[in-house]
């Protein structure tokens, strides 16, 4: 029983990950019907830019995760200005072909710059909440905690994220802009919205977001921040994308949930060598079977 | 200087000759003897030409890799589906040439044994050593990926664009983390083939760097090149562009399209399959854990690189894309980043990554239709285009109009 609710506490923890970046992706989708590739290497820069923030420049992690968002945000409105923008017109193959290659390029720079071995946020950075278990059960190797606090921190940070989000897309102006832009550009425009504008905000949201997710996915698990680290989840939150209705952001949310659950699940009862191929799974499955998605509007015209 | 560029324009009939006659001489030119030092040891020399020298193995590497890329070209190109999952045909073939070169019979059980981590077989014999086996293992591979790609073409079939690419990406990434996890390949160790595994063509070895080896390689890649010219010459090549260009009009004008997608699929997967063998050969093992999703952007970027749909152009980009894994061995210039301070060295292997990456997004923003384009291929309309000739009054549309006034 202890066992089952860990395994759910954290496929909660792996989905508000993936929740975390599929937003990105399904936002900038819902406006310029792009997969942003680079995403995960955007997620992938925001960890490693708040590991390197500490280790060299000792600032504090709150503060490195700040300033790791506002450069992010940067960065991924550096991509779109240079890479997407003079594709708007031109072909969708074109410009899913620019967005593998920025991909590339940009794993390959931190590769270059920051070396290919795995880093891990130093431990004295960290506060001692972060790493305090709660609710103790007789495990395999004897009390075990069920959860730490650095998953109630991120449980928290991810639920404010969403719904901070949230209000933004359904409340505001800005994101009225996004959601105008999102189903008529040219309308949108003739309206009087900035569409340039607006896809430059709707790239820093989704940038500063993925970055948020790269520094909670280190935390959680202790280390790993390499070059290569956001190849997977940056997939896997594009299929939670396409399974929750891509241009949906409360779609890209449950999308994320679903394949952290269908991930903590198969990896804790079937195989856990196959670890992404489950998410992957349903990935496919969901677009054969429903390609608009769990939330999303049917549309004759996709897939 | 107008003289010097018309030589760029040459027919092929030009070319070919000479290219023949250097590929089909290289091995036979000598290698620079070893100097023997005077103390007696032998001083490493790096042997640029020769049979066991860099550049017929690099010849090879290129040969292969064009193979690969050309067969890639008839979904990607010809029939317009951008595939980021062709590594599955490739991790397949080079898979079962390895495990074919290996598998014993067990004298003891009689039973067929792949010796994989460090289980050995003492008095066996290798199952398939027969004089021709090669032909048939070859085959064999292209067979079996044929199928694979006709099994991945049911469920994809009425993807088109971004979806088809990412579900042939997760399934590629699905076939690899299978690859990686089971027994049977090797699994995380790699199958590694020795000198009397490998199978044989015509009582002769196949290794990297005997001479037969090489020019089954070339002969594979001409057959490849002939294929892929008279398919997209046929009817099935008409069709496949028809359905690139708009696969609602190929179909209204009577072209069975999931038939023909069938056909490209088969002969792609086909053409990968000989190719992941030829590799296999090349590499002297299968290691799972190296066939990862990125082989198949290489491929892409070879195709980007030398125009999409043209096969001189995926040659081509075979060519500068191994080359440049070659020039990237040597000392270039690097920056000591907390210091500022700028040395020669080796840059690692990844930067060439970074030359693929930067290459596909120049060409797609500056010269979308590559370096090479084939002459026959014009541009697929953008979206915007075929958008404004829907809407616009055009010829068709006022015909049809005026046929209506007559009736």
């Amino acid at each position: 029983m202890e066992e089952f609710v860990g395994h759910i506490l954290n496929a909660i923890t792996l989905g508000a990950i993936y929740a975390l970046i599929a937003v990105g992706y399904t936002m900038v989708y819902g406006i310029i019907k792009l997969i942003n590739f680079a995403h995960g290497e955007v997620y992938m820069s925001g960890a490693i830019l708040t590991w390197w923030a500490i280790e060299e420049m000792k600032v504090p992690l709150v503060l490195a995760l700040f300033l790791s968002m506002i450069a992010c945000a940067i960065l991924g409105a550096a991509i779109d200005y240079l890479a997407y923008r003079p594709l708007r017109n031109s072909s969708r193959l074109a410009a899913l072909i620019t967005a593998i290659g920025v991909s590339l390029s940009l794993q390959t720079i931190a590769q270059l710059v920051f070396g290919a071995r795995p880093h891990a946020i130093p431990e004295e950075a960290i506060p001692a909440f972060f790493k305090t278990g709660y609710i103790f059960y007789d495990g395999i190797n004897g009390q075990t905690p069920l959860f730490f606090g650095k998953d109630l921190a991120l449980w928290i940070a991810a639920a404010f994220s969403m719904v901070a989000l949230d209000y933004l897309v359904r409340k505001t102006k800005t994101g009225k802009a996004m959601r105008a832009c999102s189903m008529d550009q040219t309308t949108a425009a003739l309206m009087g919205v900035d569409v340039n504008r607006v896809i430059t905000f709707t790239f820093m949201i989704g940038s500063a977001f993925a970055a948020v997710a790269g520094v909670l996915y280190s935390l959680k698990v202790g280390g790993n921040i390499e070059p290569r680290m956001g190849y997977y989840p940056g997939l896997i939150a594009f299929a939670a994308a396409v399974l929750g209705g891509i241009g949906n952001i409360r779609g890209a949310m449950l999308g994320g949930m679903i394949l952290g659950a269908t991930q903590a699940l198969g990896t804790g009862y079937i195989d856990s060598r196959y670890d992404f191929a489950y998410a992957f799974a349903v990935m496919i499955v969901a677009i054969l079977i429903r390609p608009h998605g769990l939330l999303g509007k049917p549309d004759a015209k996709r897939a | 200087m107008k003289e010097v560029f018309k030589i760029f324009r040459m027919p092929e009939w030009f070319f070919l000759p000479l290219i023949l006659v250097l590929t089909v001489a290289t091995p036979f030119i000598p290698a620079p003897k070893q100097k023997i030092a005077e103390n007696g040891e032998k001083t490493v020399v790096v042997q640029p030409i020769g049979f066991r020298g860099q550049i017929p193995s690099n010849i090879e590497r290129i040969c292969i890799y064009a193979i690969m890329a050309i067969g890639l070209n008839i979904v990607m190109g010809f029939t317009g589906l951008l595939d980021l999952g062709y590594v599955s045909f490739m991790a397949t073939g080079a898979v079962l040439t390895a495990v074919a070169s290996v598998a014993v019979a067990d004298p003891s059980t009689g039973a067929w044994l792949i010796p994989v981590g460090g289980r050995s077989v003492k008095e066996a014999e290798h199952l398939f050593h027969f004089p021709g086996a090669y032909p048939l293992i070859v085959l064999f591979c292209g067979i079996v990926c044929a199928i694979l790609g006709i099994l991945r073409g049911i469920p994809t079939m009425r993807l088109t664009g971004d979806y088809y690419a990412i579900v042939t990406l997760g399934l590629a990434e699905i076939l690899y983390i299978y690859y990686r996890v089971a027994e049977w390949t090797g699994g995380p160790k790699s199958l590694s083939c020795n000198r009397p595994d490998m199978p044989t063509l015509f009582g002769r070895e196949l290794y990297y760097d005997t001479p037969w080896f090489y020019y089954t390689v070339t002969v594979f890649l001409l057959m490849t090149i002939v294929a892929a010219r008279h398919l997209r010459d046929s009817r099935t090549g008409r069709a496949l562009a028809a359905i690139r260009l708009d696969p609602t009009a190929a179909m209204s004008c009577g072209v069975n399209v999931n038939h023909y997608k069938m056909i490209a699929f088969a002969i792609s997967g086909f053409i990968g399959g000989v190719g992941g063998s030829l590799y296999m050969v090349w590499q002297t093992g299968f290691s799972a854990v190296s066939m990862e999703v990125w082989e198949s952007i290489l491929l892409v970027c070879c195709l980007v690189l030398g125009g999409l749909g043209s096969i001189r152009g995926a040659i081509l980009g075979a060519i500068v894309l191994v080359a440049l894994g070659e020039v990237l061995r040597q000392p270039l210039p690097k920056i000591n980043f907390s210091t500022g301070e700028i040395f020669w060295d080796a840059w690692p292997q990844q930067a060439r990554h970074l030359f693929y990456g930067i290459t596909l997004v120049v060409l797609m923003r500056f010269r979308p239709a590559g370096v090479l384009p084939d002459r026959l291929a014009k541009e697929p309309l953008d979206d915007s285009e075929v958008a404004r000739l829907r809407q616009s009054d055009t010829a068709l549309y006022e015909v049809n109009a005026a046929g209506a006034n007559d009736a």
